[in-house]
């Protein structure tokens, strides 16, 4: 595993995909926004009607599940 | 302290004498200039306060839109749950669920993004599993592929230059062992294991809704090329129920003729893609645990796997853990003597998996049984290797 550390280069990395990269991105990302944008957005949530504040909750749990994990994961070796 | 007159206020000043008093009052020094807080911008519209009944009416319509925009995935997970009264009921609710949303269209925004992702059709149920159908006219005549081959005259050499490529798959009791099998390959200069070890908790070959592994394994020879391939499965198939199963097929409890049958041609099948693709098969068969009745079932298993085997002897062989770990009294045990008597844990608490010494035990026989089946030594013996 050290060895790769020094041999490694070049080879591309299993783990760091574009969802990934993606993710890091928006984290970082969101931390350079003006803070009254995310009140911007809540004051504007709140004014929406039922239904609407509905239909983007629905839209999260929909985003949340669709790319969450998916299918069975490889067993991680934590005893090695 | 009652008694006591309470204390006498300074009269209020008038803004006229207040004028007086600030001219009169020496002038102090300039302070050092500070930036004064800016007044804050307009946000808009301030947030508009609900009652909890308003929350809990959004909440369950967000609950419901949920349901029908993700029909198609919960769906699949309740078409992957264990069979038994919770998944026909989770069915019976999501089939209708995933019709609507389907009619309605509410599924494409999931598909969408899935396909955004690159996780085009991870809805869909899988049960295919790739492997020639028995054929109703001829039962119990075996497949050609299931011939056994002639013994080969000449062993495959394998050197530091060429090495003997191993991959290893398998449910969770593949784990322990893989990793054992990969630390005693790294000894061996003219064996390299390839990928990582596939070990995949609380998957088989019974259920390919939950885990395809006829699909992983065809694309995993495929990619990783290997020459010998380590498989151990069976621990979470010792059950009646499978899917996957050829249309017109019955199939009676677990098993029964009808069962082995099934199973045998899954385990066979999968050892036929191994060996179609080039590679020779290592089966390592389950061992008993501290449950007499899984120790019972798991003979099923075990002796459907051993036959699968045996009739594709020089292309698969069969590692029997089940006497291997076997006490003194035949029976399970967690502790064995190594070599210099002393005991040594080799089961893991939950009394089914394997202890690192254990995994090492298992290793050992797969590198006899490699060493069996290919030449690893001889390129030591040629002055130039």
């Amino acid at each position: 595993m050290i060895e790769g550390l020094f041999t490694g280069w070049g080879e591309p990395a299993p783990l760091v995909t574009s969802g990934v990269l993606a993710a890091i991105l928006v984290g970082v990302g969101s931390q350079y926004l003006p803070a009254r944008i995310p009140r911007l957005v809540m004051a504007r949530f709140s004014r929406l009607p039922v239904l609407g504040q509905a239909t983007v909750l629905a839209f999260s749990l929909m985003l949340t599940s669709a790319l969450g994990p998916e299918g069975v994961a490889p067993f991680i070796y934590f005893q090695f | 302290m009652a008694d006591r007159p309470l204390p006498q206020l300074p009269p209020l000043l008038d803004d006229a004498t207040r004028t007086l008093e600030r001219a009169a009052a020496p002038t102090p020094p300039p302070e050092p200039r500070r930036r004064r807080a800016r007044p804050p911008r307009d946000e808009g519209t301030p947030r508009r306060q609900w009652s909890a009944g308003h929350a809990l009416v959004v909440s369950v319509l967000a609950l419901a839109l949920g349901l029908l925009l993700n029909a198609p995935g919960i769906h699949k997970s309740a078409f992957n749950k264990p069979a038994g009264w919770e998944r026909d009921v989770a069915l019976a609710f999501t089939g209708p669920l995933a019709g609507i949303s389907d009619a309605l269209l509410l599924d494409r925004p999931r598909e969408g993004i899935q396909a955004l992702v690159g996780r085009s059709g991870a809805d869909e149920i899988h049960t295919d599993l790739g492997i020639p159908s028995p054929s109703p006219a001829s039962p119990t005549r075996p497949a050609p592929a299931a011939r056994p081959k002639p013994e080969p005259t000449r062993k495959l050499a394998f050197s530091p230059q060429k090495k003997l490529r191993i991959w290893i798959a398998g449910d969770s009791l593949v784990i322990t062992p893989g990793y054992a099998i990969v630390r005693a390959a790294g000894a061996s200069p003219a064996i390299e294991a390839v990928g990582s070890v596939d070990g995949r908790v609380a998957t088989g070959l019974t259920r390919p809704d939950v885990f395809n592994w006829f699909d992983e394994i065809r694309r995993q020879v495929k990619k990783l090329r290997p020459r010998a391939v380590v498989l151990a499965f069976g621990g979470n198939d010792d059950k009646a129920y499978m899917t996957g199963v050829p249309k017109g097929t019955e199939l009676g409890d677990f098993g029964s003729w009808s069962w082995r049958k099934e199973y045998g041609r899954r385990v066979g099948g999968l050892m036929d893609t191994i060996n179609r693709a080039g590679a020779f098969v290592i089966w390592i068969g389950l061992p008993q645990t501290r449950s007499a009745d899984q120790t019972r079932r798991f003979d099923v298993v075990n002796a459907v796997a051993q036959r699968q085997a045996r009739k594709r002897a020089g292309r698969a062989a069969y590692i029997d853990t089940y006497t291997m770990f076997a006490g003194d009294d035949g029976g399970y045990a967690q502790y064995l003597a190594d070599g210099s008597g002393r005991l040594e844990k080799v089961r893991s608490d939950d009394g089914v998996h394997f202890e690192r010494i254990g995994g090492d035990m298992i290793a050992r026989l797969v590198l006899k049984e490699l060493n069996k089946e290919f030449d690893l030594t001889s390129w030591r013996k040629k002055p130039n290797a």
